[in-house]
């Protein structure tokens, strides 16, 4: 009796990727917006950490005031860039 | 400066941090680590080699939105790692006063360890720059020997190591004279 290999790979990938894609697309909204949460409770935790020790220990320093401006601007871009195409995806 | 307190007769000689390279070097693989998943999505984009399944699951499905929330969400990590990095070599800092050396080791985010060597101390003062980068971008170590005890400190990475040497040097000569 011959083994036919590529059927028995084929069912596995199928059904491993099918049963993927049914988790997905059955929780999609729910991914995004956990990927989204968790992402912006490391932002968070983070930058309060940074704050912290920009504050503490660089005050007074322009480049200190000048890396919070740049730190903030671009994290708040990318922060509303993700809020928007969350939204667009549903 | 909350840091450390300046006695009466103290004033601060020189502010000393690392070089920009060593920042740029720390930074490297942060760096690399961005870079790759878009590298690979672009080799892999259209290429014959990419197995048919991953085309059907990746680039097909990979609408501008869902792009554009992995891109954002890939930049806001790497931007707040990038700025851990900063703020652990903007934190390294050497303050020269006339009296002594203080050390303010930035370690992580929770040890900060501060060390102070006074001038009298200082016997053997030598610098170090090793390699081709560091001879032309003027940085590199510098080793002091400490009187009475057998430690050395080192202040590593720092820019223009023969003048900061010198400005050692001759308070170290002043205060004992």
């Amino acid at each position: 009796m011959q083994l036919n290999t590529n059927n028995i790979v084929d069912s596995f990938s199928n059904g491993f990727t099918g049963l993927i894609n049914d988790f997905i697309s059955n929780n999609a909204n729910s991914i995004v917006w956990f990927i989204f949460l968790f992402i912006f409770a490391f932002f968070l935790i983070y930058s309060l950490i940074l704050v912290y020790h920009w504050l503490k220990y660089g005050i007074g320093s322009f480049t200190v005031w000048f890396a919070m401006i740049a730190y903030f601007s671009v994290s708040l871009i990318c922060i509303i860039l993700m809020y928007l195409s969350a939204i667009i995806i549903f | 400066m909350s840091i450390f307190t300046l006695s009466k007769d103290e004033k601060i000689i020189a502010v000393i941090r690392k070089h920009w390279f060593i920042l740029l070097r720390d930074s490297f693989g942060l760096i690399v680590i961005y870079i790759v998943p878009f590298i690979a999505y672009w080799y892999f984009f259209d290429n014959t080699i990419t197995p048919k399944i991953l085309i059907d699951k990746i680039y097909t499905n990979f609408t501008p939105s869902i792009m554009i929330f992995t891109i954002s969400s890939w930049t806001l990590i790497i931007w707040i790692k990038l700025f851990a990095i900063w703020t652990d070599y903007y934190f390294d800092v050497w303050f020269i006063t006339n009296k002594r050396i203080i050390d303010i080791e930035q370690k992580g985010f929770f040890r900060r360890e501060v060390s102070t060597f006074r001038m009298e101390r200082i016997q053997d003062v030598s610098i170090n720059i090793k390699g081709i980068i560091a001879t032309f971008l003027d940085f590199g170590d510098i080793h002091a020997q400490t009187a009475g005890e057998s430690q050395k400190f080192i202040i590593k990475g720092i820019r223009r190591p023969k003048q900061i040497k010198e400005i050692i040097m001759k308070l170290s000569d002043k205060v004992i004279k």
